[in-house]
C-alpha cells in the first residue's frame, strides 16, 4: 500500500469554496489530480467493493462524551453513518459490542464483514475553551503508518446540549479523499422545497437530513432551487409577487434579489464558473432558453423553436447545456452549446424524458423518464449511448447529482407522501433522508464547503 | 442613370434587410436592475377556491377549458367552454379576466410550468380571436404547483389539466 501524496488538500484552501474544482472537472484536470492520483489503497473510483474500516471509540479529555444533534447519536455513530452513505466503506465499530461469536465482525449495519479491515480511525475529543476539538487520526491497518492527523472543530449548542455534525462530516470527507482519491460529499448542503398547508418554502439540510433550516418565508409557491457554485446564492422561481419571477436568496446577507422579471421564468441553473445563469422564459411567446449574467443582466436567447424548451443543465466545462424540449412532439433531451450552436437530440424513447442533470464528473445525464405511465430515473451519455434505468416503482422527480458524481438526490412520491432519496448510481442502493419530516421535494445538492451554509440573521 | 438605379436597388435591399432585421429583432426581455432588493414579506397568497364554478355571480360563471396530457391544443369541449366565456366577456365589456394555466402531476415540474403557460395562452388567443380585447386578459401559469383535485388517477389529472378563468 502506498500513502497518497497530497500536495493540495481539497479542503485546505483558504476560501470557503473550491470554485477552481468546477473548472477542472470539465478540462479533465480533476481526473488527473484526483481520480488517478496515487491513492492509499487499491480502491479506484467506480469499484464497487466497500472497504472495511474500523472506527475506534473516541477518547474524551476534559469532557464527558457528548450527544449529537438529531437523534442524540454519539460522535462515532455520526461518523459511521457518514461512511455508510459514501457507499465506499463498511465501517466497523471497535471494540465490537454485540458480534455474538468471537470470530464474527459486524459492520455498523449489522452485516458480517469478511475482508480485513484496511484502515482505522482514532479520535480524541477535548475541550478547547468553549469549543470542542476533535483530533482525528487515520491509520493504515497493514503498516501501522499514520495517513493523516487533523483537527476538526465541533460546534456546541450549549442550550440544547448538543454537538453539531458538520466537523464529523468534514472528517468523513477527508477519510474518503485519502482512501479513495475521490472527493466526498458529506460536508455539503441540500436545498429543497417543503410544502406547508398554504405555502411552499425553501429549506436547507445536511446530506444526512439533519441540521435543517428554513431559508425563504415568502408565503408563496416556490420551485426549482439551484445553488450558485460559491454556495452563497440559491436561485429559484417564486410566485411571491403574483406572476412568477426568478429570484435568488443571498444566504450571507439574508436578502432576496430579483434575477429576472421576464415572463414565466423557470428552471434556473448557474453555470459551473458562477458567472452565468441559464433559465427558461416565455417572454417571446413560448418557453425558450436564455443565458444571462449571474445577476440576470444581459439575457441572451439561445433556443429558437415554436415548442417548449426548458430545464437547462450545464456541462462541467460550462460550454454546453442539456435541456428538455417538446420539439420532437414529446418532451425529450437535447444538448446545445451555450451560444446556441450545435444542437443535438439525445433521447428518442418514451412519452416523456425530462429534468436532466449533467454529471459534475462525467458525460452522464441523469433524467426522469416515463415508463409504462410511471416516472423513473435513468442515465444516458450525452452522445445518446449507454441508457441505463436506475429505479423501479415510479414517482421519481427532480434528480440532481451530488458533487461526487456518484450519488443522485431526488424526490419520490410514495404512499406515505413525498420525500427525498439518495441513490448510488453505481450500485442502485437507495436511502431515504428519514430525518426530514413533512412533504419535501425538488432538491438541489451544493458543492462541498468548509463551513456549513446557513442563512444568517440580519446583522448576525 | 444606371448607377442611380444600382444605388436605389442597394438602398432598397438595405431597407428590406433592415426591415427584416427589425422584425426578427427580439424585444429585450424585461430585466430588473441588478441592484439588491430587500426581502419582502407579502401577505400569503391564499389559493383561489378550487371550484369557482359555484360562485354566486351567476352571470359571470366561467367554464374551465380542459386539455389532453402534455397538450395545449383546444379540444372541442374546450372550444365550447371558451366560446361561452367569450360571450360572457362580450356581454360584460368592463370585466377583466385572469387565465390560469394548470397541469396534472405527471411529467417534470419545470416543463409543466411552461406547458401551463401555453395552455393559458391558447385560451387567451381564442378569446382574442373571438373579439375580446387582449388588454382585458392576463395569463399566469401555475404548472403543477396548484392542483384543483388531489389524487393520482385520470379523473383528478383531467381536472388539473385546465385553463382556468378568474374574474379580476
Amino acid at each position: 500500500m502506498r500513502i497518497i501524496k497530497v500536495t493540495e488538500h481539497p479542503f485546505g484552501v483558504g476560501g470557503l469554496w473550491l470554485p477552481l474544482a468546477a473548472l477542472f472537472v470539465g478540462t479533465g484536470l480533476l481526473t488527473e489530480a484526483w481520480g488517478q492520483a496515487e491513492v492509499y489503497t487499491e480502491i479506484r473510483k467506480g469499484e464497487l467493493v466497500k472497504t472495511p474500516i474500523a472506527i475506534e471509540d473516541f477518547t474524551w479529555r476534559d469532557l464527558a462524551p457528548v450527544r449529537f444533534q438529531g437523534g442524540g447519536e454519539g460522535a462515532e455513530q455520526v461518523l459511521a453513518w457518514d461512511l455508510v452513505y459514501t457507499d465506499a466503506f463498511r465501517p466497523v465499530r471497535q471494540p465490537q459490542e454485540n458480534s455474538g461469536s468471537p470470530g464474527l465482525v459486524l459492520d455498523v449495519q449489522g452485516l458480517p464483514v469478511d475482508g480485513p479491515v484496511r484502515a482505522r480511525i482514532r479520535g480524541q475529543m477535548r475541550r478547547d475553551g468553549q469549543r470542542i476539538e476533535l483530533r482525528a487520526t487515520l491509520v493504515d491497518e497493514g503498516s501501522g503508518a499514520k495517513v493523516f492527523e487533523r483537527s476538526y472543530e465541533i460546534g456546541w449548542d450549549a442550550i440544547r446540549q448538543e454537538a453539531d455534525r458538520w466537523g464529523i462530516h468534514r472528517l468523513a470527507d477527508d477519510v474518503t479523499y485519502y482512501l479513495t482519491g475521490s472527493r466526498g460529499c458529506a460536508a455539503t448542503r441540500i436545498a429543497f422545497v417543503r410544502a406547508g398547508s398554504a405555502a411552499k418554502e425553501i429549506w436547507l439540510a445536511d446530506w444526512d437530513g439533519h441540521s435543517e433550516q428554513q431559508v425563504t418565508r415568502l408565503g408563496a409557491i416556490v420551485l426549482s432551487p439551484h445553488w450558485h457554485p460559491s454556495g452563497r446564492w440559491i436561485a429559484f422561481t417564486s410566485f411571491h409577487l403574483g406572476q412568477p419571477t426568478l429570484a435568488a436568496t443571498d444566504l450571507e446577507r439574508n436578502e432576496l434579489r430579483i434575477v429576472s422579471n421576464s415572463r414565466t421564468p423557470g428552471a434556473p441553473a448557474y453555470a459551473p464558473d458562477g458567472k452565468s445563469i441559464a433559465y427558461s422564459s416565455t417572454d417571446e411567446g413560448n418557453a425558450e432558453l436564455y443565458v444571462a449574467r449571474a445577476d440576470g443582466s444581459r439575457p441572451r436567447r439561445i433556443t429558437f423553436d415554436p415548442e417548449i424548451d426548458t430545464e437547462p443543465s450545464w456541462s462541467p466545462s460550462g460550454r454546453r447545456l442539456v435541456f428538455t424540449s417538446g420539439r420532437w412532439g414529446k418532451p425529450q433531451l437535447f444538448a446545445i452549446n451555450a451560444d446556441g450552436s450545435d444542437l443535438a437530440q439525445i433521447t428518442f424513447e418514451s412519452t416523456w424524458c425530462g429534468s436532466p442533470d449533467w454529471s459534475p464528473t462525467s458525460d452522464r445525464i441523469v433524467h426522469v423518464i416515463s415508463i409504462d405511465g410511471t416516472f423513473e430515473l435513468a442515465l444516458i451519455h450525452v452522445d445518446g449511448t449507454g441508457w441505463q434505468r436506475l429505479t423501479v416503482g415510479g414517482g421519481c422527480e427532480n434528480p440532481r447529482w451530488a458533487p461526487d458524481g456518484r450519488h443522485v438526490i431526488f424526490a419520490r412520491k410514495e404512499s406515505t407522501g413525498r420525500g427525498l432519496m439518495v441513490i448510488d448510481v453505481e450500485t442502485g442502493a437507495v436511502r431515504r433522508l428519514t430525518a426530514l419530516k413533512g412533504d419535501t421535494y425538488n432538491p438541489a445538492w451544493s458543492l462541498p464547503a468548509r463551513e456549513r451554509q446557513v442563512l444568517l440573521k440580519p446583522g448576525g | 442613370m444606371k448607377r442611380m438605379i444600382h444605388v436605389a436597388l442597394v438602398l432598397a435591399l438595405v431597407a428590406v434587410a433592415a426591415g427584416s432585421i427589425g422584425c426578427s429583432k427580439k424585444p429585450a426581455p424585461v430585466v430588473a436592475p441588478p441592484q439588491v432588493e430587500p426581502v419582502r414579506t407579502p401577505e400569503p397568497t391564499a389559493p383561489t377556491p378550487a371550484t369557482p364554478e359555484t360562485q354566486p355571480q351567476a352571470e359571470m360563471t366561467f367554464q374551465p377549458a380542459f386539455f389532453d396530457y402534455d397538450k395545449y391544443n383546444l379540444r372541442p369541449d374546450a372550444v365550447s367552454a371558451l366560446t361561452h366565456n367569450a360571450k360572457l366577456l362580450a356581454d360584460n365589456p368592463s370585466a377583466l379576466v385572469l387565465i390560469e394555466g394548470h397541469c396534472d402531476e405527471r411529467g417534470t415540474r419545470e416543463y409543466n410550468l411552461a406547458l401551463g403557460d401555453r395552455r393559458a395562452r391558447a385560451a387567451k388567443d381564442f378569446l382574442v380571436r373571438y373579439g375580446i380585447e387582449a388588454s382585458r386578459i392576463e395569463t399566469i401559469s401555475y404548472g403543477k404547483e396548484r392542483p384543483f383535485a388531489m389524487g393520482s388517477n385520470e379523473s383528478a389529472w383531467q381536472q388539473n389539466r385546465r385553463a382556468h378563468l378568474v374574474k379580476k
